[in-house]
């Protein structure tokens, strides 16, 4: 049964084209940040005040989350409720009426393509921040294991990002609304919260446990910690780590249990 | 597994916020006839079959396929094949893989595919998006999803809307043919119409209430026709009709209520009035079918 739900889940995402333009926008954005951060690196020399900027290898190559934990977010959002949108619930639970198997189907197939998209991300970032970095002369550290354990998360994080969009999109239902929710809050709710968290202390100890500060913090590397936080120390890898579980495991238990077991009409 | 598989409803109520849409709904579809399943627009119909398929939960009583749940049915496509929706398919995937989709979650070989797009006249709009196919193209995926596991029962709401009428023969044509095959199948109109030639017996619903369950024959007994006729001589054919019968008035000639032609033939004949026409009115079954739907007032 949940072998037949996944062949049909991944037959649902490589029917349609939304997987390679999510691929392709992941692909341009890395290369946009890794590359505007290659640059700074090799203007620091000149412009002096660049240089209080902590630029390094594993800054770059961490940007490859901060920019596109979005993306594996909207496809698992998309994956759900592209399902109510086109009324595509009904012959999807004729063919398998125990509905928590499809939902389950979901969540590997979304892992997986978190991970395509994590590769993709690396390609670009790697692809054209390590020929940046050797260009200003700095290291690209590709020889240092702790580079390929940093890899390695940024890898699952994504993938985990793909089963927060599971489980958002079954909660939502509304397609419109998740894509829109997935947006703000990453990229305008959760940064603004930052920014005045940087400069309040009992804010700060709070929105270390956000969604994406939690994902910097597993990471380990990235943007925010070069440029802004300075006052907050961010959460243990491992803490980050649970703490992103958890959200995973609360928005898939609601999506699931809530809007995914109401009539289907 | 039992090839003589039956529908059964037991008692079954749903309530939508006020709206009653069943109510203590019992009947059962019995194999190897068409059913018809019968009721004006909001009657209850497709929230009845939605409840027999799992899809909407009832609030009480009983939906069973083959005596159990269809949630419970490990695989239900080779049972039971359903189409419920012209409008449940992503627009951008093309038929062929709209199909693939389903075979792949049922676990039946692809190969059924190009068959059943040959059975419904989709094979060359196999790799069409969905997006373009006409209403009566959809109902025709829907039909071919609905055989991809070549089930014993079938489920079908309104598949004859929006078809034209070639396709509206050859629907009918195909049912009976499955019929006759020993499938038990299920097929809602609110068009009593568009079915009575097709289905043995039928299930009628008004308000979500059953108002009749049998067959076709039955129902067409249970009144006679009305007739209409009308006479070079109106005056002498009123006459003669008032001695024994009720009748309406109309401009060019008058309705009898209940009768059957030969009776008011015979009656012309024996007081030597020339008919210029003589016929039935309305059928006694589409009567039988709206005295059913406008007990309790549909609307
Ligand atoms: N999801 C729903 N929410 C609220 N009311 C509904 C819903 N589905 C159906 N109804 C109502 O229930 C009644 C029966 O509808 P339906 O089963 O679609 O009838 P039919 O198929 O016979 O036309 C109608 O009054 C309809 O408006
Ligand atoms: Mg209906």
């Amino acid at each position: 049964m949940f072998a037949a739900s996944f062949k049909s889940e991944t037959r649902k995402i490589f029917t349609l084209k939304t997987w390679w333009i999510l691929g392709l926008v992941m692909f341009l954005l890395t290369a946009l940040s890794a590359g505007t951060y290659g640059l700074l690196a090799m203007l620091s020399d000149q412009i002096p005040e660049l240089a209080m900027i902590p630029i390094d290898a594993l800054t770059i190559y961490g940007s490859i989350t901060s920019a596109g934990y979005v993306i594996p977010l909207l496809s698992g959002a998309l994956a759900t409720t592209n399902e109510y949108r086109h009324r595509t619930l009904t012959p999807t639970f004729l063919a398998t009426p125990k509905r928590g198997i499809v939902f389950s189907a979901k969540l590997p197939t979304q892992l997986l393509l978190g991970i395509f998209y994590g590769l993709l991300g690396l390609a670009a970032a790697v692809g054209l921040g390590a020929p940046l970095l050797l260009a200003a002369g700095y290291e690209t550290a590709l020889s240092d294991p702790s580079t390929w354990w940093l890899f390695l998360r940024i890898i699952a994080v994504l993938a985990i990002w793909g089963a927060i969009g599971v489980g958002l999109g079954a909660l939502v239902k509304n397609q419109t609304v998740a894509i829109v929710i997935a947006l703000v809050f990453t990229q305008f709710v959760e940064p603004i919260i930052r920014t005045i968290g940087a400069a309040f202390e009992w804010v700060s100890e709070a929105v270390k446990y956000l969604p994406g500060a939690a994902t910097d913090a597993f990471v380990g590397a990235s943007a925010y910690s070069a440029l802004g936080e300075v006052g907050s120390t961010g959460l243990e890898w491992w803490i980050a780590g649970l703490v992103l579980l958890a959200y995973t495991v609360l928005v898939c238990a609601l999506g699931s249990q809530i809007s995914w077991k109401k009539d289907v009409s | 597994m039992s090839k003589e598989v039956t529908l059964e409803l037991q008692g079954v109520s749903k309530k939508f916020e006020s709206t009653l849409a069943v109510n203590d709904l019992s009947f059962s579809v019995h194999p190897g006839k068409i059913t018809g399943f019968l009721g004006p627009n909001g009657a209850g119909k497709t929230t009845t079959l939605r409840i027999l398929l799992g899809l909407v939960s009832q609030d009480s009583g009983r939906a069973l396929v083959n005596g159990q749940s269809y949630r419970e049915l490990e695989n239900p496509a080779n049972l039971v094949g359903a189409s419920l929706d012209s409008n449940s398919f992503h627009p951008a995937r093309t038929g062929k893989d709209t199909l693939m989709v389903q075979t792949s979650a049922a676990g039946i070989p692809d190969a059924r595919i190009a068959e059943v797009l040959n059975i419904v006249g989709l094979t060359e709009a196999a790799n069409k998006k969905v997006g373009e196919y006409s209403l009566g193209m959809r109902q025709r995926l829907g039909l071919a999803s609905a055989m991809l596991g070549d089930p014993q029962v079938l489920v079908l709401d309104e598949p004859i809307n929006g078809l034209d009428p070639q396709g509206i023969t050859w629907v009918r044509e195909y049912l009976k043919h499955l019929a006759s095959e020993g499938r038990t199948i299920l097929v809602s109109s609110h068009v009593l119409s568009e079915v009575e030639q097709t289905v043995d017996s039928l299930v009628v619903i008004n308000r979500g209430k059953l108002v009749y369950e049998g067959t076709v024959k039955n129902l067409r007994s249970q009144t006679k026709t009305s007739v209409f006729v009308s006479a070079t001589e109106s005056a002498k054919l009123e006459a003669a009709l008032s001695a024994s019968h009720k009748f309406i008035k109309r401009e060019d000639g008058v309705v009898i209520e209940d009768v059957e032609p030969q009776e008011i033939g015979e009656l012309a004949l024996k007081n030597g009035i020339a008919l210029t026409q003589l016929r039935t009115e309305s059928t006694g079954l589409e009567k039988a079918f709206l005295e059913l739907i406008s007990n309790g007032g549909a609307e």
